[in-house]
């Protein structure tokens, strides 16, 4: 029998919580059933993949995704499982 | 996104109800544009999220933390026509699980990761598991089998 399973913050085991190198991975080690990720509001009514919306638990950036603008979350990076900055 | 995978996209807003709803409407509005917008789901621990995704023809799924009033909450979850309920795993049983099916709603799990915790779990038929390191838990889950055999 075949678990279904579902690959929470894109499969945080592979990658930054809802990074891309996660997604990738997750999608590409075998079946799912789905894909799970956060969405948070920013400032200017746009959407983001964070798990959280206190921007400095998982990424470079300070305050909250709602307070900023989505061009200032989207100059953040998101951070690794040892709270170092990645390339996302 | 390969087709026929689930994606769930799970509102955070902190403890504001109102940011949770706005941003459900964000979501509704964006998934209003795409064609594929049918296998989204929308959780949230917020309840507002969800019954605000819901009013917007979106699956919503609650996700919870404690079991307080099990006939309650289905009650509150079908009469909104969620499709159902994220449980965590430590709060799977039978009165929980039973109420829920019995209210016609898909149960499935908070993160596992170990398979002993897994194996639990499934015990309740959860229609899936969550985990963050679903491919490994899978592996492990048939070995187990394969021993148990």
């Amino acid at each position: 029998m075949e678990t279904p399973l579902i690959a929470h913050r894109c499969g945080r085991a592979y990658g930054p919580d809802s990074s891309r190198r996660a997604l990738r991975a997750a999608l590409a080690g075998g079946p799912l059933r789905g894909v799970e990720t956060d969405v948070c509001l920013t400032r200017d009514g746009a959407l983001v993949c964070l798990h959280d919306p206190y921007l400095a638990l998982g990424t470079t950036l300070t305050g909250w995704a709602h307070e900023r603008s989505a061009a200032d979350v989207l100059a953040g990076r998101l951070l690794d499982g040892e709270g170092r900055a990645t390339a996302e | 996104m390969p087709p026929g995978l689930t994606v769930q996209l799970d509102v955070k807003a902190h403890a504001d109800a109102a940011l949770a709803r706005r941003t459900a409407d964000a979501l509704a509005a964006v998934l209003s544009r795409r064609p594929d917008a049918g296998r989204v789901e929308v959780l949230s621990f917020h309840a507002a999220a969800v019954k605000q995704a819901v009013s917007h023809g979106l699956a919503g799924r609650l996700v919870i933390w404690a079991d307080y009033a099990p006939a309650a909450l289905a009650r509150w979850a079908a009469d909104l026509a969620l499709r159902g309920v994220c449980v965590e795993h430590f709060l799977l049983g039978q009165p929980l699980v039973a109420a829920l099916r019995d209210a016609g709603l898909s149960v499935t799990t908070g993160t596992v990761n170990h398979a002993a915790i897994a194996e639990r779990a499934l015990a309740h038929a959860p229609d899936a598991l969550t985990s963050d390191r679903p491919h490994q838990l899978a592996a492990e889950l048939a070995e187990r089998r394969l021993l148990a055999a």
